[in-house]
């Protein structure tokens, strides 16, 4: 009962304090707006996040409207090409590769399907973006190319039949071997073979894996909102460590030594506030997360598929964050200590642990993805992003939940040992 | 009082601030080691990323079944591809073991009897086996496949094309073996002449061309000329909030009441703080700059005036803005978070975050641009762009300055009105 009261006060005292409610729900609120937007006006086009095609984008401009061929052209690219056909008008097109809002574009030119239904070569121009990868560039064109052959594999056959007959030409019965209507026919016949049943039919097989284990794309809603919320609430540590040192300073502290309790037993009820308020603001920056997220067209956060899992990750992460508190508010001998220094600290901490940007692009270098393992917050946004973006399951995020305990745990005795109440 | 005088005090006063500035520990963390620390990480992570984007090759593994030419040339084909590495199991199922493992993107599988079904006009299968978990971009082997399968495909399409009408024809089925072979030896050379041309003078040619032109937003090679200076002008004006809260400590405490008393105008007190902390804003871009341009080759321009110029006319704006937050806020407190949250929102406006694109919104197009430039933020990154990956000199940048000058003044002035020293 002693215990709730002190809690209740704690709240209340928590809940007067503008400062806390700024980092608390504030700057996590203004975060979740900031990456979010700024990755929404990123996107090429309406995002494929949430639906089941989640093939790169290639930007089409096609100045050849009602043509046949360019329109049996695109299906075939779209079916066969790897890639994501997105359509803009050629003025849209050319404005956001200027600013690099997309790496390149495709151009089908007016009058490609009449040249062609003509016997007139014509072209596709693949226009890119001084910065985009050449890497990308150069499989673009040959999976362009190998679409485009098809797509002219009848010119190509009448010309070959054509070329035979020329050779032929010398002898009095070339003529009516090669005649116009039959070379015709033959090679529409083949061709329309070749789109049913392609002499080289390149197949493709998906082995089976278990559930869970597909890699997912880059899903920004599932590296966003984890992320701020694991940023947030280790800063929120800083927030908590700051009350404990103001109540150190009033004198609070050594009054509660007076009550019958135990170190721990005091810095015990001390968390309890902590943990409660860091819990909420989880729920508040998830709860954010789920409605920005859509309206900016990133894709829907949801706690995976395993809602406990996600439960228990966040009380694990809460609870380490509130012992972080407690050793911050230990260790720290002025409150400029805890603004400048433990700011400093869990501001890179959370850049190290994937909080900032997506761990994966840290892990590419060998010194970060070392040291990364050395905060908490990689863990802790490992566990959100198997959560919520692998869809594992308790069992499967307990080594990292361990790990998080092993800090609380490591956080708070020292915590306990250094702590001074007067 | 003398001009000489006043000025003479106002530095006095500034050289006092400055030191005191200088010892606040947690004010450095947060303005120079914080951005310092953090567009380092970010500039070696993302220049790590770009690298090997642009260096990024897929591992796959290629097996072939099939003796004869047509095998022969797919394998050569795919060697040739620049962005395929390719490995070469011994067997089908160590290639689709290969792939379960993630060892590499996907299987390319050649079947048995490609050559003659190709002969005999029969349709043969590829197989592309593909990672399941990187299925998004797998899919593009499957895609460059049917590039690789064309010349193959369409010399086996032209021989039949021609053995067919040939097999129609009376001469032909009347000509003695050596008319035949002679016939045959027509339609290979058909053959050949129609896959060179196919690779050289295709019916649709595929041609890739580098956007060019003033409009075209460039990104510097150098990532941290675009990234050191962000961190760097979203961390100055963190001095709003902290140079606010300090002048309404000082008045809350009573030494601007004290400072009316003595024979000083009291807006050369505000003068002197403002230039400390100009002061600040200098040694910041200073060090900053300074140690990216000796660890990572950051281009600093050739305009040391310049520099000085568009730092010191930031640092007024700052301060200005600082000014104001003191003349508006309530408390201490409320101007230090107000101070926080302008710092974030404005910055990301003004385009300090690079996520997602590395085009800053201050030249992304759109409404975005427009408000983008509406911040103070933008005009010092503007400014330090044109200095630092232009090449641009005094004269280039003093647009941004004045803008900023401009943004001092009309802060100042707005505050000089509401600011109350007791």
């Amino acid at each position: 009962v002693n215990i709730w009261h002190l809690t209740k006060k704690d709240l209340l005292v928590f809940f007067k304090d503008r400062g806390a409610w700024l980092w608390l729900f504030v700057l996590p609120l203004v975060f979740l707006l900031i990456f979010s937007g700024l990755s929404g006006l990123s996107q090429t086009s309406g995002s494929a996040e949430g639906s089941s095609d989640q093939r790169p984008t290639l930007v089409v401009v096609n100045l050849d409207e009602g043509g046949s061929i360019a329109q049996s052209f695109l299906e075939d690219l779209d079916r066969r090409g790897g890639y994501r056909l997105v359509f803009f008008e050629h003025s849209e097109a050319i404005e956001r590769l200027n600013l690099y809002k997309i790496g390149r574009y495709l151009l089908i030119p007016a009058g490609f399907s009449s040249e062609l239904s003509q016997g007139k070569p014509t072209s596709l121009e693949l226009i890119v973006h001084p910065n985009a990868s050449l890497q990308t560039s150069e499989y673009i064109l040959k999976a362009v190319e190998g679409v485009a052959r098809d797509t002219s594999l009848e010119l190509q056959i009448l010309d070959g039949i054509r070329q035979m007959g020329e050779m032929q030409a010398s002898d009095a019965s070339g003529d009516q071997i090669f005649n116009t209507e039959r070379i015709l026919g033959q090679a529409k016949s083949q061709f329309e073979r070749s789109r049913e049943t392609p002499l080289i039919a390149v197949i493709q097989e998906v082995p089976r894996v278990e559930e869970g284990t597909s890699l997912s794309v880059l899903n920004l809603s599932t590296t966003i909102v984890p992320g701020m919320a694991v940023l947030f609430v280790f800063l929120a540590a800083q927030t908590a460590a700051k009350g404990i040192f103001e109540e150190r300073r009033a004198g609070s502290l050594r009054r509660l030594l007076a009550a019958p309790l135990r170190r721990w037993e005091v810095l015990a009820g001390k968390m309890l506030p902590i943990l409660i308020l860091i819990a909420i603001q989880i729920g508040f920056i998830f709860a954010a997360g789920a409605l920005i997220l859509p309206v900016l067209g990133l894709g829907r956060l949801g706690a995976g598929s395993n809602v406990l899992a996600w439960l228990i990750a966040s009380l694990v992460i809460a609870l380490c964050s509130a012992c972080l508190g407690i050793l911050i508010a230990s260790i720290a001998k002025s409150e400029g200590q805890i603004t400048g220094l433990s700011n400093a600290i869990l501001w890179i901490a959370g850049f190290l642990g994937g909080a900032i940007i997506p761990a994966f692009f840290l892990q590419s270098i060998p010194m970060l993805n070392i040291l990364s393992r050395f905060v908490p917050h990689y863990w802790a946004t490992s566990a959100y992003y198997d959560i919520l973006a692998r869809g594992k399951g308790l069992v499967e995020v307990m080594p990292s939940l361990a790990v998080l305990l092993i800090f609380s745990a490591g956080f708070f005795i020292l915590g306990v040992r250094r702590f001074r109440f007067e | 009082m003398k001009p000489l005088n006043a000025l003479q005090i106002t530095l006095a006063i500034a050289w006092k601030d400055l030191q005191v500035i200088l010892k606040d520990r947690g004010l450095l963390v947060v303005i120079i080691a914080l951005p310092m620390v953090f567009s380092m990480l970010q500039g070696i992570v993302n220049q790590r990323f770009s690298e090997e984007n642009q260096n990024q090759l897929f591992p796959i593994a290629l097996v072939n079944q099939d003796e004869g030419s047509a095998g022969q040339q797919i394998e050569k084909s795919i060697d040739s591809i620049n962005v395929l590495q390719v490995f070469k199991p011994d067997s089908v199922n160590e290639a689709r073991q290969d792939v379960l493992d993630s060892q590499v993107l996907a299987a390319v599988i050649i079947p048995q009897d490609l050559t003659g079904n190709l002969m005999a006009y029969r349709p043969s299968q590829i197989e592309v086996i593909i990672d399941p978990t990187q299925e998004q971009f797998a899919t593009i082997i499957t895609s460059l496949m049917d590039e690789v399968v064309a010349p193959a495909a369409i010399q086996s399409e032209i021989s039949y094309a021609i053995r067919t009408l040939l097999s129609e024809n009376q001469t032909y089925q009347q000509a003695d073996d050596h008319t035949r072979r002679a016939f045959e030896a027509q339609n290979i050379a058909v053959q050949m002449t129609q896959v060179q041309k196919m690779q050289t003078d295709p019916w649709i040619n595929v041609t890739a061309r580098t956007q060019a032109g003033d409009e075209v937003v460039v990104v510097p090679q150098n990532l941290f000329a675009l990234l050191v200076p962000s961190f760097t002008v979203l961390f100055a004006f963190f001095i709003v909030g902290s140079m606010s809260s300090e002048l309404l400590k000082e008045k809350r405490e009573g030494s601007l009441r004290r400072l009316i008393a003595a024979p000083i105008h009291p807006w050369m007190v505000i003068a002197a703080k403002m230039l400390a902390y100009v002061c600040l804003v200098l040694i910041q871009v200073g060090l900053i700059f300074g140690v990216a341009s000796l660890l990572f080759d950051m281009p600093l321009g050739r305009s040391p005036v310049g520099l000085l110029l568009v730092s010191a006319a930031m640092g007024l704006a700052a301060t200005g803005m600082g000014i104001l937050v003191a003349a508006l806020a309530r408390s201490d407190r409320q101007a230090d978070s107000v101070g926080l949250l302008l710092g974030f929102v404005l910055g990301a406006l003004g385009g300090c975050f690079i996520i997602a694109s590395p085009i800053p919104l201050y030249k992304g197009g759109g409404t975005m641009e427009i408000i983008s430039k509406l911040t103070p933020q933008a005009h010092a990154l503007m400014g330090y762009d044109i200095l630092l990956n232009e090449a641009g000199g005094a004269v280039q940048v003093l647009p941004q300055a004045l803008v900023l000058l401009g943004f001092a003044l009309v802060t100042f002035l707005i505050a000089s009105k509401r600011f109350r020293f007791e």
